[in-house]
């Protein structure tokens, strides 16, 4: 407690010093700005002030009054509360910045220690995508909070949703890098497969001598490996999910762009959309009508 | 460490003979590739003869006489194009039509767009194709038409016969989904997986690159590395990189597919099931399978991994008619209709069925030849349409020759089995 209140005068001073430091500087700085020259005249002719000087002066006095003013131990105690909240503001996303890349490191260390372990051929079930899930939670977690503070003022909603986007884009990647990994495995192991065969084929003795026939057993080999992983659990799960959270990205960038084009003579989706359902009811109707007609014209 | 057992000069002399063999490829494919190439589809000329909104009517020009009375429509599927069954002149099953004498008429169902978003599969049965049928039956005069479905279009052929049956001859079907409970396609798995609603919600249209990228998905190894190995392996040939570019422009012409389509498609289809189980309803009406009394061939590939046989061959079982016929071809979804060997048996296999089904009470003789493997069906004498029936009532259906039930799995060869069967 004791320290607290040490720790905190010494920061008064600090910034009483600051201040004070801050004031001579804006008065010597005013003192500094040259007079306009004495034959000087306005284009006008009235003789009035440079208006060049005249702001310059202004600033420095409005930076000299704020000097003065923070230089008064009150004053400066209130300014450094609101100032402290910043940091706090800040030092919290970067603290979640850095667990979240601790957590991370942590899972890559663990699945590093996964990597002398065997991985079994044609078998894509109970994988370790636990890199991708770790992102995926943390990011929900710590960073998509981020992006749904509630906006404030007229622009609220057009912020809310580039928010959505970003946060979508951001979801969206980490879901189509998990798809993507999963889709690149088969290569994985049909090259070991491939080269497990390949070294029981030259112990036998029946190594292929055309590098087609090579090829050829790798195709193979993949052929078989993309057909077990499109039939996993796994694989549909995340084509599943890839493909809804593609969906829920288009319709966040669609959102974002209605925005956009709302501003320009240019009719937008939705608009062009009630126009056609319009357009398509009408012409039903119409052919309908059509039909009855050349029927009763027929009787 | 045991050593390998095969000498290392013997690898290298081989290296050395792949690289100069490369070399060779390499200077062919520069000269091909820098040359003019014929990479045009479609060829065989045509006339639009009907166009409603983005659908388009072409009505092929017959080089003879047109030899079979009833006229035969083919609807394609709204995923890819139509383009497919005259990829290329050599290869053309509407040519092996034509050459038949076959009056034929396909849809263009076109590019749709965002305004096609809500166009519904009833709006597609019983608007575009029933406007298109009942055009066909007006211009040609004849009282009934043969419908050809392809994949998806074969799903709409059965719905709209099952409709309309008055207005359908004959019914033939191919690589038709019509049994959507399986597990033996991967498409059937991912269909069943995905968020219809949100898909459709956020696109519009179902994207026709979207669906590209899942076609290739189903089988990397062979469709994103295997398939670019063979080109650039082939390099060299003209006539090669000629057939492979047709295809590739062929795939990747792929249309959007309207929202409302889709989702109906996804959810009463493949997630539901209830066409073969004859609980779909289109436009408010039941779709009764057993309302298909019309001869109904039904093709499908051995080895298709977008609609397996498991998805086609209960339909023959479920509809009403007694003239129904499975064939099985050992081949893919695509291979049908552009692979040389199922341009010898498909088309001419189609072109007999029609023939023999074709005339009031006697079916049109066609000789031994017509059935030899590589030949082409000669066109039979021209006829003349019969009047047609009074609007409104359902015309008399010629007696059939020989109403059964048949099941076929041609492996390897088509043409032996139906010469037998015959």
């Amino acid at each position: 407690m004791e320290e607290n209140k040490s720790e905190k005068s010494d920061m008064d001073a600090t910034i009483e010093t600051m201040m004070k430091a801050s004031t001579d500087f804006w008065t010597s700085m005013l003192k500094a700005v040259p007079a306009s020259p004495p034959n000087f005249t306005a284009p006008d002719g009235e003789g009035i002030k440079n208006r060049y000087a005249e702001s310059v002066e202004a600033t420095l006095k409005r930076l000299q009054a704020a000097s003065s003013a923070l230089s008064d131990p009150q004053m400066a105690d209130a300014v450094l509360k609101g100032l402290n909240t910043l940091p706090e503001f800040f030092l919290k996303i970067a603290k979640a910045g850095w667990e979240a890349s601790a957590r991370l490191q942590e899972k890559a260390v663990e699945k590093a220690g996964k990597i002398g372990q065997k991985t079994e051929a044609y078998q894509f079930e109970n994988l370790d995508q636990g890199i991708f899930k770790a992102w995926r939670e943390i990011y929900e977690e710590e960073f998509s909070q981020y992006f749904q503070i509630p906006q404030l003022g007229l622009t609220r909603y057009y912020q809310e949703r580039l928010n959505h986007l970003l946060d979508q884009s951001n979801v969206l990647n980490a879901t189509l890098s998990e798809f993507l990994y999963l889709l690149y495995l088969p290569m994985e192991k049909s090259m070991k497969v491939f080269q497990d065969k390949v070294e029981d084929l030259s112990k036998e003795g029946n190594i292929p001598d055309k590098a087609k026939d090579y090829y050829n057993l790798w195709v193979k080999i993949l052929e078989g490996h993309y057909m077990n992983l499109f039939k996993s659990p796994e694989y549909l799960t995340s084509f599943r999910e890839m493909l809804s959270q593609a969906e829920d990205f288009v319709h966040a960038k669609n959102e974002v762009l209605q925005d956009i084009l709302q501003s320009l003579p240019v009719p937008t989706n939705r608009d062009m959309d009630n126009i056609y359902k319009d357009l398509y009811l009408l012409k039903k109707r119409v052919k309908v009508l059509e039909k009855e007609l050349a029927r009763k014209e027929k009787k | 460490m045991d050593q390998p057992k095969i000498s290392l000069d013997l690898i290298l002399a081989n290296i050395a003979a792949e690289a100069e063999k490369a070399q060779d490829t390499v200077t062919k494919a520069s000269e091909v590739l820098l040359g003019p190439l014929e990479t045009a589809m479609a060829t065989t000329p045509y006339d639009v003869v009907y166009e409603e909104d983005r659908v388009k009517l072409k009505h092929y020009r017959t080089p003879g006489d047109v030899t079979l009375k009833t006229p035969l429509l083919v609807t394609y599927a709204l995923i890819n194009r139509e383009t497919m069954l005259d990829l290329q002149p050599d290869r053309s099953v509407v040519q092996t039509f034509l050459n038949s004498g076959i009056d034929l008429y396909m849809i263009d169902w076109g590019y749709p767009t965002r305004q096609d978003r809500f166009v519904t599969i009833d709006d597609h049965i019983n608007g575009y194709m029933d406007n298109i049928v009942d055009y066909v039956l007006e211009k040609t005069g004849a009282p009934q038409i043969n419908l050809m479905g392809i994949c998806m279009g074969g799903t709409f052929c059965v719905i709209y016969s099952a409709l309309h049956p008055e207005k359908i001859k004959n019914l033939i079907t191919t690589v038709t989904p019509t049994n959507f409970d399986t597990d033996k396609g991967l498409l059937h798995i991912w269909m069943r997986a995905i968020d219809t609603d949100k898909i459709i919600d956020t696109f519009g249209n179902l994207p026709g690159d979207f669906m590209n990228l899942g076609f290739l998905l189903l089988n990397p190894a062979r469709l994103m590395i295997d398939k670019y190995v063979g080109f650039f392996e082939n390099m060299g040939s003209k006539s090669f990189v000629e057939n492979f570019v047709r295809m590739e422009k062929w795939i990747f012409d792929s249309p959007d597919v309207p929202g409302e389509t889709f989702r109906q498609f996804a959810d009463d289809f493949y997630k539901k099931n209830l066409l073969i189980q004859s609980k779909l309803e289109i436009g408010g009406k039941r779709v009764d399978l057993k309302n298909i009394t019309m001869p109904l061939l039904n093709f499908y590939g051995m080895y298709d991994h977008l609609v397996p046989p498991e998805a086609c061959n209960l339909l023959t079982k479920c509809v009403g008619s007694t003239d129904t016929e499975d064939i099985t071809l050992d081949t893919g979804h695509i291979g049908i209709y552009v692979s040389s060997k199922c341009q010898r048996e498909f088309a001419p296999k189609i072109i007999k069925w029609l023939r023999e089904r074709d005339g009031e009470g006697r079916p049109v003789p066609v000789s031994a030849t017509n059935e030899t493997v590589g030949e082409q069906p000669s066109p039979a004498p021209p006829l003349k349409r019969p009047a047609r029936p009074e609007a409104g009532k359902k015309p008399a259906r010629p007696a059939r020759p020989r109403p059964t039930r048949k099941e076929q799995t041609i492996k390897p060869s088509l043409t032996q089995v139906i010469q037998e069967t015959i």
